[in-house]
């Protein structure tokens, strides 16, 4: 539209068209079709995604491929087939870590989706303090993941946590517990930080669709004489389906690639109690520069997700 | 008209932008590695104000190492790029960056271990070449072996990072104990007597973190006659009798005699340090830098209170593990020249005295180390003499990490009782074969 309506001009079009040279490749670009036209303005962002998406998943590809060594400072390349996927099921590791990553994303995307069903709905329905909850509630979410992990892990330090002085002023232990240092507790400890800072978000998208397509139908169903429960149940829980679905996928895609957390608290211990394997890939690329294997469980990381994408919009996405 | 020539202008001007951050990504870093055996062709890269200058890739606490970078670049005009990361992040950087073929940093730290790990995969430029004779006899030709891979010198020694046994005088005192124990008979005991007449808590906090348990757990092999491995043979020697005996102790300090502070799973060297200053621990094995924190006001409780002693020993009178502190080139550094005159620099006679002062670390120099002021100012170079006469050196092989990473989470798990000491070295022992193909 706006090539044709420039064409139709009169005498700045001839000052344009004059032929000084820097002007000649937007001369040339005025006489292209409008979807190449719209194509070019594309083209860098294209080029952008090119560069930091679509190359460093193809190199890792090759890199998972092939065994990587290094010989006078040179990265050598060995063409090892599947070598490095077999490697992974064959890993003594392998059943401690993918069990671990299993139950952390279950726990922590079904966790995740009900604290912040239940937050969304105090805002929703105003519930005494949601004033302030409202303002207050995304808070978590703005914190980094590391920042997040060192203020989880001071609270819970053994040595003067607050959690534990708390603890043991109610009665509930005797002595201070060393939280990160037990596979149990430590996966409990993982599981609260990240829930707290993903919950945010989560209740962000559930509020606004509650409060988006809601409302009419509620009042509809009260008019009708459903109760606040029958509401509930009958209009807000169907209404807002598909944004569960696309918390479920989301959640579960961050969840699974999740690192500098688990990092900072446990490094993956104590003896594998917190191994996700993105936390596994890093230990062997960066720790035992094993580079070629590190990339094979990276697209393993890829697969898994769309496992379960492929499992929700199964079970969930045939009606929307 | 008037919209198309600003579109036109606007979609320039993206162009362009795009074009800029391309070129200033491919011209950051190179991914064509140097040969380790080239010193360099360049003295250093060309800074804004026409001079050279050098990356280093180092620690920052104390600041002492950013101020002697600063009277480095004061004296010669040589900018430093000072490039700070946390000591257990260190490791992991210098393979990022080596992996990448990044040429980024021209002054990195090395330690026995990770010269044979970067060396034998050509990251490291050697320095034989480099290295004057006036710096071989200022600091020794011994204190350079634990930095060789495979015949050359990979890295010039800056410190020798020894473990000791520090002690709180006045606890002991309170607890009447009259002298530092000599055995792990007499340290079990005297704990057992620090706890009993309610002195401290947990007379003791050790590191038993699934990342460097292995440390100190050499330590306890090494004195009761086992060592961590067979060089000759190139195998795993933990899991002895030896070896099961130490672990065994350690995990009856945590488990039976609760006088080892549970929390040491999770202790880093600074959280024991920490605990000791804190005077919530009576004994600790831990650094140099132990002295001069424990007498920091600012940081301590128990100023005036700390002593060290020699390592408690069992079958041996006593042994310890020492990690030798240096500086290396990296082979794809652009700056090798004024690198090397940057590591020239800062383990001279005089700044290994500086060092020694400011930081309490042991120099390599050893006119620096025989320093009266040194001397007095630091009483816990009193016993390196003797204990450098026992076993020390640190366990150093080409896959260093990955085996020390291995065997840490197992003595770790010991002492949490979460493995027997047997099964626990039986199992450490099966994957470090595995990580060595045998």
């Amino acid at each position: 539209m706006i090539k044709s309506s420039t064409r139709a001009t009169g005498a700045n079009d001839r000052i344009v068209r004059t032929p000084r040279s820097g002007l000649r490749l937007f001369d040339w670009i005025d006489h292209r079709s409008d979807s190449f036209t719209a194509y070019l303005y594309l083209a860098p962002t294209f080029l952008l995604l090119l560069l930091l998406i679509a190359v460093p998943m193809v190199y890792a590809l090759f890199l998972s491929l092939v065994k990587v060594g290094f010989v006078q400072g040179s990265i050598h390349y060995t063409f090892a087939g599947l070598d490095n996927y077999i490697q992974l099921f064959k890993d003594p590791h392998f059943t401690k870590v993918m069990t671990k990553t299993v139950v952390f994303t279950v726990a922590k995307v079904i966790l995740t989706l009900l604290f912040s069903f239940g937050v969304a709905s105090i805002i929703y329905f105003g519930a005494w303090g949601s004033a302030l909850f409202k303002r207050l509630f995304l808070l978590p979410w703005a914190l980094s993941y590391v920042v997040n992990g060192l203020m989880w892990k001071w609270m819970f330090n053994g040595d003067y946590g607050i959690i534990n002085e708390i603890l043991v002023r109610l009665g509930w232990i005797d002595t201070y517990k060393a939280w990160l240092a037990e596979p149990n507790s430590a996966m409990g400890v993982v599981l609260l930080a990240d829930i707290w800072k993903s919950m945010p978000y989560v209740a962000l998208l559930l509020l606004a669709a509650m409060q988006s397509t809601m409302k009419d139908l509620c009042e509809a169903a009260r008019t009708d004489g459903a109760g606040t429960l029958g509401v509930f149940y009958h209009v807000i829980v169907p209404g807002i389906r598909p944004v569960i679905l696309v918390c479920l996928v989301v959640e579960t895609m961050w969840t699974l690639r999740i690192f500098d957390l688990i990092w900072v608290l446990t490094q993956g211990g104590p003896q594998y109690g917190t191994m996700v394997l993105n936390v596994f890939a890093y230990e062997q690329a960066f720790r035992n520069f094993n580079i070629g294997y590190a990339s094979a469980i990276s697209y393993f990381i890829t697969l898994l997700t769309a496992v379960f994408t492929l499992v929700y919009l199964r079970f969930m996405g045939k009606e929307n | 008209m008037r919209e198309h020539l600003a579109l036109r202008k606007s979609l320039a001007a993206v162009i362009a932008l795009i074009l800029v951050l391309i070129m200033a990504a491919c011209g950051n870093g190179s991914s064509n590695p140097v040969e380790p055996g080239n010193s360099g062709t360049s003295g250093g890269s060309v800074s804004a104000g026409g001079g050279r200058s050098i990356s280093v890739l180092y620690i920052n606490d104390p600041q002492y190492w950013v101020d002697q970078a600063k009277e480095f670049e004061g004296q010669t005009g040589i900018k430093v790029n000072y490039v700070s990361v946390p000591f257990g992040q260190l490791h992991d950087t210098m393979v990022t960056a080596f992996t990448g073929g990044s040429s980024d940093y021209d002054v990195i730290h090395v330690k026995d271990d990770w010269v044979a790990e970067f060396a034998s995969k050509g990251f490291l430029a050697p320095l034989d070449g480099q290295i004057t004779d006036d710096m071989r006899a200022g600091i020794g030709a011994n204190a350079f072996k634990p930095l060789m891979y495979d015949g050359q010198t990979y890295g010039v020694p800056r410190y020798i990072w020894l473990t000791q046994f520090y002690y709180n005088k006045e606890m002991f005192d309170k607890a009447g104990i009259v002298a530092p124990p000599a055995t792990w008979d007499e340290f079990l005991q005297d704990a057992l007597l620090l706890k009993e007449k309610g002195v401290v808590t947990y007379p003791f906090a050790d590191v038993m973190t699934e990342k460097n348990a292995y440390a100190n757990f050499i330590v306890y092999l090494r004195s009761r006659g086992g060592e961590f491995w067979d060089y000759e043979k190139g195998v795993p020697s933990f899991n002895s009798p030896e070896g099961v005996k130490a672990l065994q102790f350690l995990a009856d300090l945590n488990l039976k005699y609760k006088v080892m502070n549970p929390q040491s799973v999770v202790y880093e060297q600074n959280d024991t340090l920490d605990n000791f200053t804190q005077g919530k621990a009576a004994m600790i094995i831990n650094a140099p830098h132990t002295f001069g924190q424990a007498n920091d006001p600012k940081l301590s409780k128990i100023v005036g209170q700390a002593a060290v002693a020699l390592i408690p020993g069992d079958k041996l009178k006593t042994a310890s593990y020492a990690e030798t502190g240096g500086l290396a080139i990296p082979a794809n550094s652009k700056n090798k020249e004024a690198a090397m005159e940057y590591i020239r620099f800062v383990t001279s006679k005089e700044q290994e005295k500086e060092m020694a002062l400011a930081t309490g670390r042991i120099p390599v120099n050893k006119d620096a180390l025989n320093d009266a002021e040194v001397q007095t100012q630091n009483p816990h170079f009193a016993p390196i003499a003797e204990q450098l006469q026992y076993p020390y050196g640190i366990f150093h092989h080409e896959k260093a990490t990955e085996i020390t990473d291995t065997v840490s989470k197992y003595v770790s798990a010991a002492v949490a009782g979460r493995e027997t000491p047997e099964n626990a070295l039986k199992d450490a022992e099966a994957e470090v074969l595995g990580i060595i193909g045998k």
